[in-house]
């Protein structure tokens, strides 16, 4: 052969885990142990969940991160020192040494990780069958997702609402259900996560740790409107969460004696039915992207569709969506509203959005 | 007629020496191999584009360029393409033009089928990209109905391209299966066979069984659109679970079909360039299939706050685990084949050790998510994207690449420029991990996937991600710039221009028509590094300079 070797020769020996080898293997293994309990003791990813459940996964996630840490430092550590010890140099044409397996070794590398694995497995089944485990002094919350707004329903107390108020330190099964498509109720600060799927009820448990205000975020692509279908989840202690439930309750009952006004009521059906979502109004604090701004719409309404006065206009634009899309705006505003609105309510948002000049 | 000579003339011919025979019906598998990669390659720039539209819309909280269905369109085309049709052709092009080489076949089992499977690829993306014209599909690759049955026709469109996709895929499946284990030249056996081919088998035999489920699922979305079935609709009895149980039946081992091909070619890569054999020959061959059977084990884990039955999650969650075992023996075993080597920093090896270092991020990722009490809070965030590109880019690309840079010179007798190829490496890697990496933050931080606005408290995670996009984009070029000019004006290769073990490298560069003009002579596995000499290696010069990269 011309070339010099280009193959070990017979007989050649070289250490193959000389001292140098087995020095950096031990440093390689502290700081994995070291760096590994350090970021797994101080967890700088996830900590401070407001709900109990979420505090046990936040402690299950540091676990989950130190054994991580370990063997990203193990892996890249090895990687690295060979990349620095085993370069070839630039005249140097041999080959390396020829090893083809070791069976010690073998079973060590694929025994271990399946032990860790299986550890992680039962720790992780523990703490879900605590974080679902009910509390007998549970309260109900129906939750309802719909394209793109989050409707709450408290059954012990008749009363329906936009954002969810629950009390301080005692547990609450939500009872999660869509009235479309798919969305997931999430609260990130609480860790809790669970899709809203039509035809089906799926809960979740929550028990709040800490009063706050946080925010309630669709985590499943639901539409044109997905990105802001967000609500919030307020806790206050009991007390307070009772005096906002009275509150609630005295509004509800004082709607059903004496009609608001025409202005308030039609702002409460604008944010009811969701047009916030997706329509900007200033006059209903709404700040949605997704369709076009409804600011001035009452001066604009009669200009749009010709043939149509502005009345007409704005209620066929609610009911049947589809006849007229703005220029540049998806077509996505659901179809439902004849069916999802009585005809008072229809009148009373027409007879608002009228006013919006 | 000697073995160098095109059969054919007209619209259907056998191999590629002019530029017209890779336009037509051929049935070279080594035509076809790069009628794939060429097509799987501008999908890739494509994708990369949209991508690009998605990192620009997110650089700012409240961007106004894409937003509502046109930035759900953008994002289902996004992955759709980038799955469909880059990854998983990229591989099956890559194992056509070398499987055969490899194991001493002269082509594919079945040529016609080999090419009817690329034909039907081609019908499939422009259905892709014309469903895109019309509007497109916006519900994500996953395209969960109901939204998925609610949606404009482009989900329709989107549908028939995947089943077209999807055939694609099965018939080259058998191809691969049979030419494995048929047509692999006197002496090799099973275990004397590459490791790419091992994967290229299990590979196999994974879309053998999963992907005739995804074509059935899609026909079930395809008869509730088109002739108002109610398979997935509650109000007509239908279940919107049964379409994520079908599609994640099949999308799980899909992940399989996108890395195991992957593992094979740094099987390959590594070997060469750390002039070792590979380390465990046999458990990486086992783990592959341990990987194919264990893939259709685990779909539900994407399914964990579906509101899926509450026990079956556990189970689940364990074969989830358990499934890192096998990919982990592999990563041992790769680190365990650079040891003591003499390693080459050639772009290749660059690739396939970068490789090794962002894979193993995925994989730990994918610990934290098959555990289900930790999913309930990442499940749908950021943080899937994030793992989801450690696997795919900084697996599936990675590997791609690491095998683009040693198949080069064999596929078109030219070598490439290492300095323009260290400067794609090191632009990938950097806007790689600047892209990825702050998206496990913030979706930690609770930013959901699939949304193009965010709270301003997550502006810089964002902002990172979008400057590391750009790199990746700018890094493209080099690569561009240098496979169009080392084609004309590359140093040329000759038959083995990194003195490496495997049949493939005992022909001339490309190879002739029909691959072997005299049976090929299999000496032992091609890993014999260090053991005995490079077969028909007399009179080869030593390695051209160019080549010589990292030093």
């Amino acid at each position: 052969m011309s070339h010099p070797t280009n193959h070990r020769p017979a007989g050649s020996n070289v250490p193959v885990f000389d001292n140098t080898g087995k020095m950096a293997a031990i440093i390689i293994g502290v700081t994995a142990v070291v760096a590994g309990s350090v970021m797994g003791a101080a967890n700088p990813f996830l900590s401070n969940a407001t709900s109990s459940q979420g505090a046990q996964i936040d402690t299950l996630f540091s676990l989950f991160v130190g054994i991580a840490t370990a063997i990203f430092i193990i892996v890249q550590g090895f990687l690295l020192f060979s990349i620095v010890r085993f370069a070839r140099a630039p005249e140097d044409e041999e080959d390396g040494v020829p090893l083809r397996g070791n069976t010690k070794l073998e079973v060590f590398w694929t025994a271990v990780p399946a032990l860790i694995v299986v550890i992680l497995s039962v720790l992780s089944y523990r703490v879900l069958a605590d974080i679902e485990r009910p509390h007998p002094d549970q309260m109900v919350v129906e939750v309802t997702g719909r394209q793109y707004a989050w409707e709450f329903y408290y059954p012990d107390y008749d009363l329906k609402t936009a954002e969810l108020h629950i009390p301080l330190g005692r547990q609450v099964l939500l009872k999660i259900t869509s009235a479309d498509v798919n969305h997931a109720f999430w609260v990130p600060q609480m860790r809790i996560k669970k899709d809203a799927v039509g035809g089906k009820i799926t809960t979740v448990n929550i028990t709040a740790t800490a009063p706050g205000v946080y925010p309630i975020v669709c985590a499943e692509l639901c539409g044109a409107g997905h990105a802001v279908m967000r609500s919030q989840v307020v806790v206050e202690a009991e007390p307070t969460f009772q005096i906002w439930v009275q509150a609630q309750l005295g509004a509800k009952q004082r709607a059903a004696a004496m009609p608001p006004d025409p202005k308030t009521l039609g702002r409460q059906l604008y944010n009811q039915y969701g047009c916030n979502a997706c329509h900007k109004l200033a006059d209903a604090a709404a700040v949605g992207v997704v369709g076009p701004a409804l600011d001035g719409i009452g001066s604009r309404a009669a200009d749009i569709v010709p043939g149509q006065s502005a009345e007409e206009y704005i209620r066929t634009a609610i009911i049947r969506p589809m006849d007229f899309i703005t220029p540049n705006y998806p077509p996505v505003m659901p179809g439902d509203y004849a069916q999802r609105m009585s005809q008072a309510d229809l009148e009373a948002l027409v007879q608002y959005l009228l006013e919006q000049k | 007629m000697t073995a160098d000579t095109v059969v054919g003339t007209g619209l259907v011919r056998h191999g590629g020496r002019k530029f017209s025979d890779y336009l037509i019906f051929n049935t070279d598998h080594k035509v076809i191999g790069i009628q794939y990669l060429v097509l799987a390659f501008v999908f890739f720039l494509f994708g990369g584009a949209l991508a690009g539209l998605i990192r620009a819309q997110l650089a700012t909280p409240d961007a106004q360029l894409l937003t509502g269905s046109s930035y759900n369109v953008t994002l289902t085309l996004h992955g759709t393409v980038m799955i469909f049709l880059w990854i998983i052709p990229a591989f099956v092009g890559a194992a056509n033009y070398v499987v055969p080489l490899m194991i001493g076949a002269n082509d594919m089992a079945f040529p016609r089928l080999n090419a009817v499977s690329f034909w039907l690829l081609v019908p499939g993306g422009l259905l892709m990209l014309v469903s895109f014209a019309v509007g497109g599909a916006e519900s994500g690759w996953t395209a969960y109905p109901p939204l998925s049955v609610t949606t404009p026709i482009g989900q329709t469109l989107w549908a028939l391209a995947l089943q077209f996709i999807g055939f694609s895929s099965i018939f080259g499946a058998i191809n691969f299966l049979v030419t494995i284990f048929n047509l692999r030249a006197p002496g090799m056996g099973l275990t004397q066979m590459p490791l790419l081919a091992w994967a290229v088998a299990a590979t196999s035999i994974i879309i053998l069984l999963g992907t005739p489920v995804l074509s059935g699922a899609l026909l079930m979305l395809i008869l509730q659109r088109w002739l108002g079935a109610q398979f997935f609709t509650p109000a007509g009895g239908g279940n919107p679970l049964l379409w994520q149980n079908l599609f994640w039946f099949y999308s799980h081992p899909a992940v399989y079909i996108m890395i195991l091909p992957g593992f094979g070619i740094i099987s390959e890569v590594l070997p060469i360039f750390a002039r070792k054999p590979i380390f465990g020959y046999k458990l990486i061959a086992f783990s592959s299939m341990a990987i194919a059977v264990f893939g259709f084990l685990v779909w539900a884990h994407h399914m964990f706050t579906s509101g899926m039955d509450p026990f079956l999650r556990v189970p689940f969650m364990v074969t989830s685990m358990i499934i890192a075992v096998p990919t982990g023996v592999k990563i041992f075993s790769w680190l365990a084949t650079i040891w003591a080597g003499k390693l080459r920093f050639t772009t290749s090896m660059m690739f396939g050790l970068a490789f090794i270092s962002m894979f193993v991020i995925g994989g730990l990722s994918g610990i934290f998510l098959a555990s289900v009490p930790i999913d309930i809070h990442v499940q749908d965030t950021y943080f899937v994207v994030a793992h989801l590109h450690y696997v795919l880019f900084g697996g599936s690309v990675m590997s791609i690449f690491a095998g683009l840079y040693l198949w080069f010179p064999k596929i078109t007798g030219r070598m490439l420029d290492e300095r323009l190829g260290r400067l794609h490496f090191w632009l990938t890697f950097m806007g790689f991990n600047l892209t990825f990496f702050p998206q496990h933050l913030a979706g930690l931080q609770g930013m959901p996937r699939r949304v193009y606005t965010y709270p301003p408290e997550l502006w810089a995670l964002n902002l990172l991600s979008s400057i590391g996009a750009f790199l990746m984009a700018i890094a493209v070029l080099p690569f561009l710039y240098n496979a169009l000019r080392s084609l004309v004006a590359g140093k040329v290769a000759g038959p083995n221009p990194w003195r490496a073990f495997g049949l493939e490298w005992t022909v001339s560069s490309p190879p002739p028509v029909h691959n072997f003009p005299t049976p090929p002579v299999v000496e032992g596995d091609p890993y014999g590094y260090g053991e005995r000499p490079l077969p028909g290696t007399t009179g080869v010069a030593a390695p051209a300079p160019g080549m010589a990269g990292g030093e």
